[in-house]
């Protein structure tokens, strides 16, 4: 069933280049380990009113983790609203939000393709809980706003991720991202928010250099480490002291609920880090 | 005082302002909800026509306080607002029925809208005066500019507009032979070309 | 009787009759108001382009490009197509001579070029996702498709995945007497997918697209690649050599805007608007692009598309290839 809408490209499949000295794990390069301190989040660049004819619009890049391969965040978010309801939907008192998510088709090693996935789908109704947590709905009866992020480069290790065979912790540090970005995009487009909401990810890494003994870190990344066990995103309000959304995953003994409060902990502290920068970001576009 | 708060920063506590457009309440402390200008008014000049209900405003306030609100003007020229009852809008017609005219509204007050609401000019809303005998295509054409007057928050889709005053109707129209007209009577504008009248229900100019 | 219009700020004007609005820009009322479009340009002027290359680190090549408040990115991303997975692949036979014409052919044949637009971004607000693409986005992609074969700037030469050995101890020795040499068999191809993504959208769509496309190939370098008897399949090396791309044409669009809304066209006055803006486009119907090439020092038209209305004819179609070069020169500065 090709997509006639699109240039769908030949019948055959294609396959994406092996290269020969990617089943040779000695000749992986090993990536260098995490030099920055366990509670510090990478460099990260936040900036208004890139899409000048949305209502409101931000960019969001978190810098490479300063080695080859290695891509940082790169994320765009465009809100458009309020906006009229389409005809055909239902009296509604508040504020209708559709967040949707989506990988450019250059985003990751894999190419991914126009149609939304269910990865993406998800991440999408992750950012609809975090966000919703934050928004004065009623102020806007019967209306709707669209939020839409953009990946235009994921979080995501060119060599890595395929040994590790896993995604999920990639997807934490990109709906974190989502989530801040979407933030500093809906106060530009001035829809009444409780408080400014950021994302942050914290996770709980094991690495042979420490003899296998489990640490909790903030704003992993996956290459830099033997192994996660565990990770959790958190959408934070600040001033509230309120988390919109919380996204845990991995695996802990059921007895151990110390860390996995540390974890959240953690969680917020870099959600804190994050909502730094957003405040720095949205205060300069003032004056 | 004029300073830039982002959502969620703390502007005083209740009992020493009111709450204006942009702020919420949260416990007993005020709270800026937008990005914007903090402005503070003090309560002997009543607080200016606000440009949307604020939801969380009770009722009647106690006057001795002044009113704190954040604005969006200095900040960014793009601020949604929502058409609100008794609001003075101008619309353009999209199509009319015996019933009604349908119009995709413009602009709201001074504010130049992003989004296109959609109301509807009811027949008996035409006009004030023999209401029984208005024509919906004797008073609006499709593409005509019209100023109007929200009267409801309407239905799921539409907001309900009247043009039952005189400085009400349409202020800009199109003849049929595409040429701009001018108003020559209440009820009729005229094609300076072709020196045909066609029938509207016509604003008083100011 | 005064213009009630007369009496609206600028934006309202705008928005409630927005073709009066450009009208009386461009036809100035007094001496010190002067004439020009209502985003500041002259008619001919087009906005300033920015190139920013290789900023992808998943992509094979890309581009990012700002021309105003258009930004568009584009990646170029290559993948082995193995000829067993070509239903209806025909190797080329000994005898058969290559030409220009049978290297495009193989290139179209087998679809080694993939362009695809998405402005499902927000980029606008009348673009919003969980739709299929919209008519403009369909469009786009074919003119880039086209665009792409026509102009003939990827050589299928560079895309052929060969699969070399050594044969040694040949029964029948060559005219030249060589005892060795190589044998060469096509394995695969490398198909580009080239995606583009609009960022932010007002107006003008393809010359940015267009200038992406070619500023991604040029950018795009790809693996060297071997077949692996032992695997059985297409190996790469970590080496990579630059794609070759012939030419440099540049997209060069204008749009016209008559003096009635309405009414007959050929009445009136009329302007032509080059890289017209997202207001500029609602209001005109008639549109032309053309695609010129002056890397070789004389100046090519690679392609002219012309869409609606009736003013634009030979005169002008002449004196606008004037104003693509000057275009081109613009482009190719910003490509450096």
């Amino acid at each position: 069933m090709a997509d006639r809408r699109r240039i769908n490209g030949p019948p055959g499949a294609t396959i994406p280049p092996i290269y020969e000295d990617a089943s040779d794990k000695s000749v992986v390069t090993r990536q260098p380990p995490r030099s920055r301190p366990a509670n510090a989040i990478r460099q990260t660049y936040l900036k208004t009113g890139v899409t000048p004819s949305a209502s409101g619009s931000a960019y969001l890049e978190v810098e490479m983790a300063g080695k080859p391969g290695v891509s940082g965040l790169k994320l765009s978010c465009t809100v458009h609203g309020p906006r009229s309801l389409p005809r055909s939907s239902l009296f509604s008192p508040h504020i209708i939000l559709s967040t949707h998510v989506k990988f450019a088709p250059f985003a990751t090693k894999q190419r991914r393709g126009y149609l939304r996935d269910p990865t993406e789908r998800d991440l999408g109704s992750h950012l609809e809980a975090a966000l919703r947590g934050a928004i004065i709905a009623d102020r806007w009866p019967k209306s709707g706003v669209d939020i839409i992020v953009s990946i235009i480069e994921g979080d995501q290790d060119r060599e890595t991720s395929r040994q590790q065979g896993d995604e999920a912790w990639d997807m934490m540090n990109t709906l974190s991202g989502c989530i801040t970005v979407a933030s500093a995009a809906l106060a530009d487009a001035g829809i009444d928010c409780v408080d400014t909401v950021a994302g942050g990810v914290a996770a709980l890494v094991r690495d042979d250099a420490d003899n296998g003994k489990p640490k909790i870190v903030i704003d992993p990344v996956p290459s830099e480490h033997d192994k996660i066990e565990a990770a959790c995103c958190v959408a934070y309000l600040p001033t509230r002291d309120e988390i919109t959304n919380l996204w845990f995953k991995g695996d802990m003994p059921d007895d151990d609920m110390a860390t996995y409060m540390e974890l959240v902990q953690q969680g917020i502290q870099a959600s804190k880090h994050a909502n730094r920068v957003l405040v720095q970001c949205i205060g300069e576009t003032v004056g | 005082m004029a300073s830039v708060t982002i959502p969620g920063q703390l502007l005083g506590p209740t009992s020493k302002y009111q709450p204006g457009p942009g702020t919420h309440i949260h416990q007993t402390n005020l709270y800026s909800s937008l990005l914007g200008v903090v402005h503070v008014s003090q309560p002997v000049k009543a607080p200016g026509p606000a440009k949307r209900l604020n939801k969380i405003t009770p009722a009647p306030a106690p006057a001795e306080l002044p009113t704190i609100s954040v604005s969006r003007s200095g900040v960014s020229e793009k601020r949604e607002v929502l058409p609100e009852v008794g609001n003075v809008v101008l619309c353009r017609v999209v199509r009319i029925s015996p019933r009604q005219a349908v119009v995709a509204i413009l602009i709201c007050g001074d504010t130049v809208l992003d989004a296109e609401w959609q109301g509807v000019i009811r027949v008996q809303d035409v006009r004030a005066t023999e209401k029984d005998r208005v024509k919906i295509y004797e008073s609006f054409r499709p593409g005509d500019i019209v100023r109007a007057e929200v009267i409801s928050l309407g239905d799921q889709a539409n907001y309900y507009l009247s043009t039952a005053k005189n400085e009400l109707g349409v202020i800009m129209a199109t003849s049929e032979a595409g040429n701009t007209m001018y108003p020559v009577s209440w009820k009729e504008y005229r094609d300076p070309e072709t020196g045909v009248s066609e029938a509207r229900k016509v604003a008083k100019p100011f | 009787m005064a213009q009630p219009t007369l009496t609206f700020p600028r934006p309202v004007f705008a928005k409630l009759s927005p073709h009066p609005f450009l009208l009386r820009s461009l036809c100035p009322q007094s001496e010190s108001d002067p004439a020009g479009r209502t985003n500041g340009r002259a008619p001919r002027e087009a906005r300033s382009i920015n190139i920013h290359t290789s900023s992808l680190s998943h992509a094979h090549g890309s581009a990012v490009i700002r021309t105003g408040d258009t930004t568009v990115i584009c990646g170029v991303r290559a993948e082995v197509l193995p000829v067993a997975s070509i239903p209806q692949f025909r190797p080329r036979a000994a005898f058969e001579e290559e030409t220009e014409t049978s290297k495009r052919a193989e290139l179209k044949n087998y679809d080694l070029l993939v362009p695809n637009i998405e402005l499902a971004t927000g980029c606008a607000p009348q673009f919003l996702p969980g739709v299929p693409p919209t008519a403009l986005a369909q469009t786009l992609s074919t003119r880039v498709y086209s665009l792409l074969h026509g102009s003939g700037m990827v050589d299928v030469e560079d895309l052929r995945i060969w699969k070399r050995q050594k044969k040694e101890g040949e029964m029948e020795v060559d005219e030249d007497g060589e005892e060795e040499r190589e044998e060469q068999e096509l394995v695969g191809y490398w198909v580009l997918y080239v995606d583009l993504l609009f960022v932010s959208f007002d107006g003008n769509p393809f010359d940015a697209a267009w200038t992406a496309v070619v500023a991604a190939l040029k950018d795009t370098k790809l693996p060297v690649a071997r077949w692996d008897t032992e695997r059985e399949a297409v190996v790469c090396s970590r080496e990579s050599r630059p794609l070759k791309v012939r030419g440099l044409p540049v997209a060069c669009s204008a749009a016209v805007f008559l003096e009635k809304e309405y009414g007959e066209p050929g009445e009136g006055r009329h302007w032509i608007l080059l890289d017209p803006d997202r207001l500029e486009e609602t209001l005109c119907r008639e549109v032309i692009t053309m695609v010129v090439d002056c890397s070789s020092g004389e100046t090519r038209i690679r392609a002219i598309e012309k869409q609606g209305g009736t003013v634009v004819g030979r005169e002008l179609l002449r004196g606008f290839a004037g104003v693509a070069e000057q275009r081109w020169k613009e482009v190719s500065k910003a490509m450096q």
